[in-house]
């Protein structure tokens, strides 16, 4: 699983990088720029990312902007919606449902922070993903 | 509360801008009545779990007044160890690297409040949130919230007179960890 954190935070960065890295090459990117940028060069190389772990507080270009370029980046790109990258919303606001509702179509799921490690993993297995 | 038990004198209160009236002697389920009328239930807002306190604090129109915090914890070495499925040596290294890099957050706040722009205020101290939250540094996350709110609210004098309670909310985490790091 070729995995790409993106998040502001240092700390948060470091606790997804420990706990995904377990499983394969984890990058990070620290705004939503930088994200797409990494991602366009994954694409470029053929190895794109299976995950994405996107904040959506973020200075400058936030994580809902973020996830719409990504996908039109895919779409664009002609990728099948199937092969598409699973990418997972994580946020502090208050309330997680109105998160899933506004970002239903083009995420896969989104975790509360602080991260709880069994959360995490419970909802990589649920993508299939490990 | 008054012994002012006449007809007329309930609508005075009122009108003089009281909540409620109630009159003396006080009748303990009377009150409890008018209590619960007006005043939400403690539990309410200050739930046991961080998590619920947390959504409230977020929920909470800016400018408010928080809820008193004397009751967090500098660090709940125990909930993040639980996040960490127990991966003590996990929770070291996030813990070693937030240690780290929280005096250079800490520096930026106090730069962007003297930049005096709310806006780079509030998202420094949402980062600054973020990253408490993540190792279980409660008492730091309380503030850093508190503030976030208040650059919300576009009060960057509020957020300064906090600075001082930030960092020795930092340096009390930063001992209290040292049960984790060694």
């Amino acid at each position: 699983m070729k995995t790409l954190v993106v998040e502001d935070d240092f700390t948060s960065r470091l606790l997804l990088q420990k706990i995904l890295g377990v499983y394969g090459e984890c990058d990070a990117a620290v705004d939503g720029m930088d994200a797409v940028a990494t991602f366009l060069a994954a694409q470029r190389t053929k190895e794109p990312y299976q995950l994405i772990c996107l904040d959506i507080m973020m200075p400058e270009v936030n994580g809902k902007d973020t996830l719409r370029a990504i996908r039109d980046l895919e779409n664009a790109s002609g990728r099948l919606p199937e092969a598409r990258a699973k990418i997972v919303m994580t946020t502090s606001l208050a309330d997680p449902r109105t998160v899933e509702s506004c970002f239903h179509d083009l995420c896969d799921g989104y975790l509360v922070k602080p991260i709880e490690r069994a959360e995490l993993l419970a909802c990589l297995r649920q993508l299939k993903l490990i | 509360m008054t012994a002012c038990a006449m007809k007329g004198d309930r609508e005075k209160c009122l009108e003089a801008g009281m909540n409620d009236h109630v009159t003396k002697p006080i009748d303990v389920a009377g009150l409890s009545a008018t209590l619960e009328k007006g005043l939400r239930p403690l539990g309410e807002d200050r739930k046991p779990e961080a998590r619920q306190s947390r959504a409230a604090e977020e929920a909470r129109e800016p400018g408010t007044a928080l809820p008193a915090e004397e009751n967090t914890p500098v660090f709940d070495h125990a909930g993040f160890l639980e996040r960490m499925m127990k991966d003590e040596e996990l929770a070291r290294t996030v813990v070693k690297g937030f240690l780290g890099d929280l005096p250079d957050q800490i520096a930026r706040l106090k730069d962007y409040v003297a930049s005096g722009d709310p806006r780079l205020v509030e998202g420094q101290a949402h980062k600054i949130k973020g990253a408490a939250a993540a190792v279980g540094g409660e008492a730091l996350r309380a503030i850093a919230a508190t503030m976030e709110l208040a650059g919300r609210a576009g009060d960057v004098k509020a957020v300064e007179n906090c600075l001082a309670g930030l960092e020795a909310q930092f340096y009390a985490l930063k001992e209290a960890m040292k049960e984790l790091t060694g």
